[in-house]
């Protein structure tokens, strides 16, 4: 009986969380929303001279979206801090930027001024006591209502404006110079992924190229596949969470042929790569550096490999 | 005191009959001492319900205070026009069908008893899902409307489903016909009250590529 009567409590919950998710974007926009996306900051002296290009050509970019385990931009379960490091060094005719948070509008980390700032502050010190803890998956089901946010098409457009914002003015902090032919390339690993993906919406209206590398990323049929380059999804065989983006999205169903989604793949704009064996998380997955494959790689050393294959002939 | 505790239960009763798919809900209803009165509040449950789904529309177009108000209560008024014909062309349908004289406000009571399953209509507020979710209501609701019409009429399961579904048709195009003009109108309304235009859905947003390139030209 007092199961029955937790389960309930726990749908009551959930339910409840899901209604509430898309809040924080709307919030945003009904109250500064169009303001910050027509004015825009100005861009200050500092961030000015960064923008100019040494050598007077294109620069490149991968900006790195962390999966929903994130807190902040860069407040990251402490196994991805490697994996940045390592790609900044692969990629060396990248700049690999990771200060954008995909989980909020303004790019507000959770442990910020917000009303549950307190309840994230108490799961990320638990989290860093027991990186395994239970309670932190509250962390990734809040997140996870994001990425639901982003893939509603009701509620997309909002946040998905918002994120590209963010994402343009960080590629603005780095040198990104407003109107020059810059290539970008948006990273997304996990619930990262679909995020990237909406806001390629946006930067494609602002005169952005993007491409997007999903990393076991969960995407949904979202109609930004229309502007963006090219998507290369990297997963796993035994990843059944990047799986389960083809069976929650019905627009990736094959049935769905006008879907955003078919259509891309009919245009020839989907690279599937098949990693091997990983998992999603806790062993054998994209950022391990311990196991080892039967070529001697690390886990997380093939994933650095394959990304700087895939951007190779760009260099 | 009583009465309010004793208007609540008819009305849990009703809902709980409805969801059952029970034909004789109707008749169940009249026997009540405030029969209509039970079949408007079901509707106004699933009213107020539905409202708040569509609330995102409104917060899509920045809409708060009175104005946010003034809008539930346009969307509320068309939701009833809706239904309204609904309940007329039924009434109208069902008479000549089955050669009998059933009252209109006994059909009427039936359509807002089928608005049962609307109740759960601020589930639509959900990412993602709220969309499917809302689908699933309505269809629930016209099979909550189809058993009620075999009772009512007494016409049996698939002539009932005839009407019913004929009667859905006719509300289906006013509000295919008529929509387009009263959102103009609307649109207009809004935009001379607030200054600015409206934007009907957040799909429409996507259009907002003149403020991003102000942005990067700024």
């Amino acid at each position: 009986m007092i199961l029955a009567d937790l389960l309930v409590l726990i749908g009551a919950f959930a339910v409840a969380g899901m209604l509430l998710a898309p809040l924080e974007s709307l919030h945003w926009w009904a109250t500064r929303g169009i303001e910050e996306v027509e004015l825009g900051p100005a861009p200050s002296s500092l961030e000015l001279a960064a923008s100019r290009p040494d050598d007077g050509g294109p620069r490149k970019f991968v900006v790195y979206l962390s999966g929903i385990g994130a807190i902040g931009a860069q407040d990251v379960p402490q196994e991805e801090v490697p994996f940045i490091a390592d790609l900044r060094d692969r990629l060396s005719g990248y700049r690999v930027i990771d200060d954008v948070f995909p989980y909020a509008v303004d790019n507000r980390s959770l442990t910020g001024e917000r009303l549950l700032g307190w309840l994230w502050r108490q799961l990320e010190q638990a989290r860093l006591k027991n990186p395994n803890t239970l309670l932190a998956t509250l962390i990734n089901i809040r997140n996870l209502m994001q990425l639901f946010v982003c893939a509603d098409r009701r509620y997309g457009p909002t946040y998905n404006m918002g994120m590209a914002k963010e994402i343009h003015r960080s590629l603005v902090r780095h040198g990104h110079a407003p109107g020059s032919p810059d290539e970008v390339v948006l990273l997304g690993w996990s619930g990262g992924g679909q995020i990237a993906l909406g806001a390629i919406w946006y930067l494609h209206a602002m005169g952005l190229r993007c491409s997007l590398l999903s990393l076991g990323g969960m995407l949904s049929d979202d109609i930004a596949l229309a502007r963006t380059e090219h998507l290369w999804h990297l997963y796993g065989s035994k990843d059944f969470l990047q799986a389960s983006g083809q069976v929650l999205f019905a627009g990736r169903w094959p049935i769905s042929k006008a879907s955003p989604w078919n259509e891309a793949l009919r245009d020839d704009k989907i690279t599937f790569i098949d990693l091997g064996p990983y998992n999603h998380n806790v062993k054998q997955h994209y950022f391990d550096y311990e196991s080892t494959l039967p070529d001697g790689r690390t886990y997380a050393g093939k994933v650095v490999d394959t990304i700087a294959e895939v951007l190779g002939p760009r260099d | 005191m009583d009465q309010i505790g004793r208007y609540f239960a008819g009305l849990f009763e009703l809902v709980g009959r409805a969801y059952r798919l029970d034909p004789v809900a109707l008749a169940w209803v009249r026997d009540q001492p405030h029969a209509i009165g039970l079949a408007v509040g079901v509707a106004l449950l699933a009213g107020i319900s539905i409202m708040c789904g569509q609330a995102v529309v409104l917060l899509v177009n920045r809409m708060a205070g009175w104005k946010f108000g003034v809008g539930l209560l346009f969307s509320g008024i068309w939701l009833v026009l809706l239904h309204v014909v609904e309940s007329v062309a039924l009434w109208a349908l069902g008479n000549w069908f089955s050669a009998t004289h059933v009252s209109y406000v006994t059909v009427l009571s039936g359509v807002l008893v089928s608005m049962a399953p609307q109740i759960w209509g601020f589930l639509a507020l959900m990412p993602y899902l709220g969309t499917a979710i809302s689908r699933f209501l309505s269809a629930w609701s016209a099979v909550v409307l189809w058993a009620v019409t075999a009772g009512t009429f007494d016409v049996g399961r698939w002539p009932a489903l005839g009407l019913v579904a004929a009667s859905w048709l006719v509300m289906q195009l006013l509000s295919t016909l008529a929509a387009p003009w009263i959102s103009t109108g609307l649109s207009a309304l809004f935009e001379r009250v607030a200054g600015r235009p409206f934007w009907v859905s957040g799909a429409d947003v996507l259009n907002g590529r003149p403020l991003i390139t102000e942005e990067v030209h700024a």
